[in-house]
């Protein structure tokens, strides 16, 4: 079977069903939507030392991170409803072909619309920042530009991942939302607790937006990080696809 | 030759043994009944025809190769599996875009199976506004999306309205016709027998049968001979001198048990009694099936209390 044909059938499955393309349009609607709120709301020039213009842009990202855990679910888990994976196997019996054209459309989308986010939020937020605004030449803006397009492509697969494993979106959303945008945020970066937090998946994937020092990882190291993350989310799915009966 | 080959084929879910020992050959040109009460393991074994699910031991083959291993299985065989197993977000036509690319087949054989399962005029509504009769046809549909020379259609009629089985059935005639392998599992004896011309049946995970219809039913019936005749005490007693009982029901038909026309015709000559009308009885799918099912459900009762229905 050609790689192509694989290709193209499951990006017909990601923009034939609304409720996929809505998720990923949420992406950065939502980062850039709550970026502005934020970023609106800044009184330039009173900040303290340590204000990092570049990641005041990315404030919404936790939002639109949501999103895109949305849309690696609803990927995954649209095939496990009404039997549909099974009329999907039939089409494609090769199962690491399937899932890996599966996972590639979701990352390549995430990436795609993450790089989109991360300029149109770091635009938005720079203009509202008045006098304290940076451009796109500055010390890791554009670093950070295409961190978020990497980090949100990252993120969807790792939920695309967890999702095969435990099929039901329900399942999945209530495992990824709380892990993902609760656990690391609510402790803060203040508490001794951040020395492991700093590892999880979002805290070390936004390492990459910091462009002043902070606790957590460096930018590539924390990218890495998640990175490792997702390869051992796609690898669980993976096993779990491989060996279940369909 | 495309011939569906299973071999060998065993099944376990856990302690549950679905499919245990079977092998049979389905092959092309002729449509092929897949009989079987619930769970006798008739889905467990088109699924692992499929590659759907793995064999405990054994294999199943179409055309000489695992499906799993075709270049383009939709092309090799297509399978109809519970009512379409499609997502209800998607329109009929979408979903059939979506199988078509995977397999490399040309965009019109999209409006051609359309109109074949006669889904035309709502291809553009998602298919969770559908009937299941409705979602049957987009099965159907997709079943034949590669022109596949290998069908397998899991109970087909299910859902449908008596013009959509009379459709099934044209449909089914037709495509054994064209030289393909039609498998067909139902659980309508009336629509097997008239599309069937050959039987596999499976009960409790075991093959009970796998014969042309007619030797099934010859198999599996006991014979019986309709008659009327002008003198009801002489036959009665030539009847009885061979161990026969007999009595003319209200109209003064009789039914005799066990026994053939022709048989009745020589002793009715012998005697020289007139006889009006003889024929034998057409003895149904449906009886000859029942009768096979429940030998094979009480032999394996005895035979093995433990694992239970």
């Amino acid at each position: 079977m050609n790689v192509t044909a694989v290709l193209r059938s499951e990006w017909a499955k990601v923009h034939t069903v609304r409720a996929t393309l809505a998720a990923l349009a949420c992406v950065p609607l939502a980062t850039a939507g709550f970026t502005a709120l934020a970023c609106a709301t800044h009184e330039p020039g009173a900040g303290a030392a340590d204000f990092d213009p570049v990641h005041s842009s990315y404030f919404g990202l936790g939002f639109g991170q949501l999103a895109a855990l949305c849309f690696g679910v609803l990927v995954v888990t649209g095939e496990y409803r009404g039997g549909a994976l099974r009329m999907s196997l039939a089409a494609v019996p090769r199962r690491g072909l399937f899932y890996g054209c599966k996972l590639a459309v979701v990352g390549g989308l995430g990436l795609a619309v993450g790089t989109v986010t991360g300029l149109v939020s770091f635009l938005v937020g720079q203009a509202l920042l008045g006098e304290d605004g940076v451009g796109l030449g500055a010390p890791g803006a554009l670093r950070a530009v295409l961190g978020c397009g990497l980090y949100l492509g990252l993120i969807a697969v790792l939920a695309a991942g967890v999702a095969t494993v435990l099929r039901g979106p329900v399942a999945a959303l209530g495992l990824l939302v709380p892990l993902l945008t609760f656990v690391q945020p609510v402790l803060g970066t203040g508490s001794p607790a951040f020395r492991v937090t700093r590892f999880l998946p979002d805290a070390a994937g936004q390492s990459v937006l910091h462009t002043t020092p902070w606790a957590g990882l460096g930018p590539w190291s924390g990218l890495a990080v998640l990175a490792a993350w997702t390869l051992l989310l796609a690898a669980a799915g993976w096993r779990a696809l491989e060996r279940r009966d369909a | 030759m495309t011939s569906i080959d299973v071999r060998d084929l065993r099944k376990d879910y856990g302690p549950i043994r679905a499919v245990d020992d079977v092998t049979f050959t389905v092959r092309p040109g002729r449509v092929t009944g897949f009989l079987g009460p619930n769970g006798a393991g008739k889905s467990t074994t088109l699924r692992v025809a499929l590659g759907l699910d793995r064999p405990t031991t054994g294999r199943v083959t179409i055309g000489g190769r695992p499906y799993r291993s075709a270049p383009q299985p939709l092309r090799l065989a297509g399978a109809l599996l519970d009512a379409g197993a499609a997502l209800g977000a998607r329109t009929a036509r979408d979903h059939l875009r979506c199988l078509a690319y995977s397999n490399d087949i040309p965009h019109r054989r999209i409006a051609e199976v359309l109109a074949e399962t006669g889904l035309e005029a709502v291809a553009r509504r998602r298919v969770g506004t559908f009937s299941l009769g409705m979602r049957q046809r987009l099965g159907i549909a997709a079943a034949l999306l590669g022109d596949p020379p290998v069908l397998m259609l899991d109970e087909p009629t299910n859902g449908l309205d008596p013009e959509g089985i009379v459709w099934i059935r044209e449909l089914l005639r037709r495509l054994a016709a064209d030289g393909r392998t039609v498998l067909v599992s139902s659980h309508l004896m009336g629509e097997t027998a008239r599309t069937a011309d050959h039987l596999v049946v499976l009960g409790r995970g075991r093959l009970l049968a796998d014969t042309p219809m007619a030797d099934f039913i010859a198999a599996h019936s006991s014979p019986r001979a309709y008659l009327r005749t002008t003198e009801p005490e002489r036959l009665r007693d030539l009847l009885a001198a061979v161990g026969l009982a007999g009595a003319p029901d209200g109209d003064g038909r009789w039914c005799l048990p066990d026994i053939t026309a022709a048989r009745v015709g020589e002793l009715a000559a012998a005697g020289g009694v007139p006889l009006l009308e003889l024929t034998d009885a057409q003895v149904s799918l449906e009886e000859a099936y029942l009768r096979l099912t429940a030998d094979a459900t009480q032999y394996a009762a005895t035979r093995n209390p433990a694992t239970g229905g």
